[in-house]
């Protein structure tokens, strides 16, 4: 998938001195993959959460979703790994499963 | 849902807190180990937490009930998130919980310890700006982030939106202090990628659910937002003949989308024939046979709306709807 550059996505007002740390640019949405997919693409919802899943010292990402199931990419040396289940203690995934 | 990981019950690991559309919070307790099976989370009174609105896994039903509310009074608004702050600076953590119908955020506090919460059962409306917090846009979810680098802990949530309205990501900045915060009016960090004529995804337009985090180490507080992307690719250019058939194939299109609304009619009106009383599993074990007996009317009216479909898709490529993450680097 090709992305549109796009001008920057939004901009606070700078709000004077002591607010300065209120402004907010932000460089064009880049899309998020893990070994080349787009992460969340097959989400109802896709609900981000950094997290040192594997205490390996890097931040990972943890995706919910409006059904509950948890999953996970593991970010590697060479960038984010393929999105896989998050895994329970019983080794199945974490499932906030709702009715 | 939103997600908090958080060591909620002081136990030295992180546990996983988050709100379904059950209108509860659940947690999934961590250990050294990992994470166990997700369980709801009880007020000192030994009733689950929740807003108004919920799921009633007895009753196999939505129900409302004002228990929790501020005045006693039910309303249809269903807690979708939670996130354990300790608002009252006691040493242990309150609770939050933002409401998809409105977009309302509610405090729960907790006057035992984190060991041994006891949560009150009764929601306290969160103001920012001085009035109770709405979003007619509805909220996702919100997280807890010092935006400011004040010392004090800001919100930062997303609204869903619509097809027609993107939603956007918004921050309530902490103007009290640790342990009695004060949030001012929302300001728009981000608007969604607005959908009409956009031939490509190029940013999330709908349900975006913000995650807060130094991403790229570099210092300031970058944005990750999942949600749907929308947009409708670029068409080619069509002869006479294929004009013509483009209009036909939006005729019939209408024709089957209208035969598909009478039987789902019919089918939605046998439902609602069945008796009062049911219990749980005699309800769903007649809507059962109801849908069985319209499974095949349904499948062959859906299947030609499908159809017709797939041919004008040829023709003239359809709007677009996926999920996606994108990462909104801080400059």
């Amino acid at each position: 998938m090709t992305l549109l550059p796009l001008l920057l996505a939004s901009a606070l007002a700078p709000a004077g001195d002591g607010a300065s740390s209120l402004e907010a640019r932000f460089a064009p949405p880049a899309l998020m993959t893990g070994a080349d997919k787009p992460l969340g693409g097959t989400k109802m919802y896709p609900s981000p959460a950094a997290h040192d899943v594997d205490r390996d010292g890097k931040l990972d990402l943890v995706l919910g979703d409006l059904p509950g199931r948890i999953t996970w990419s593991r970010r590697g040396t060479e960038g984010m790994e393929r999105e896989q289940p998050f895994e329970k203690t019983d080794g199945t995934q974490l499932n906030f499963s709702n009715w | 849902m939103g997600s908090q990981f958080v060591d909620l019950n002081g136990d030295g690991h992180s546990d996983y807190v988050t709100s379904i559309f059950d209108g509860s919070p659940h947690v999934s307790w961590g250990s050294e180990a990992g994470f166990g099976e997700p369980e709801l989370l009880y007020d000192a009174s030994k009733e689950r937490i929740l807003v108004s609105y919920y799921w009633d896994y007895d009753e196999e039903s939505h129900l409302t009930t004002g228990r929790a509310m501020p005045d006693g009074e039910a309303a249809n608004i269903r807690g979708i998130s939670a996130l354990a702050f300790d608002w009252d600076g006691d040493g242990d953590f309150d609770l939050l919980q933002g409401t998809y119908e409105e977009g309302r955020l509610f405090l729960q506090l907790n006057e035992g310890t984190d060991a041994a919460p006891r949560f009150t059962g009764k929601n306290q409306a969160v103001l920012a700006g001085g009035v109770p917090l709405e979003n007619k846009a509805k909220m996702t979810a919100p997280r807890l982030v010092d935006w400011d680098g004040d010392g004090d802990q800001d919100l930062v949530y997303g609204t869903f939106g619509d097809a027609q309205t993107p939603g956007r990501i918004l921050l309530l900045v902490n103007t009290g202090k640790v342990g009695a915060p004060v949030f001012a009016a929302p300001r728009v960090l981000l608007e969604g990628v607005a959908p009409e004529g956009v031939p490509e995804a190029t940013g999330p337009s709908e349900g975006l659910y913000p995650e807060v985090v130094d991403w790229d180490g570099d210092g300031d507080l970058d944005l990750i937002v999942g949600g749907y992307s929308r947009w409708t690719p670029p068409g080619r250019e069509l002869n006479d003949e294929e004009q013509a058939k483009v209009l036909a194939l939006r005729e019939e299109l209408e024709v089957q989308q209208a035969a598909y609304q009478v039987v789902l009619e019919e089918y939605n009106a046998e439902l609602e024939t069945l008796p009062e009383g049911l219990t749980g599993e005699q309800r769903r074990a007649a809507s059962a046979a109801v849908y069985g007996r319209f499974k095949s009317r349904l499948s062959d009216a859906n299947g030609e709306v499908a159809a017709v479909r797939k041919q004008l898709e040829e023709l003239v490529p359809a709007a677009k709807r996926k999920p996606f993450v994108w990462l909104y680097e801080r400059l």
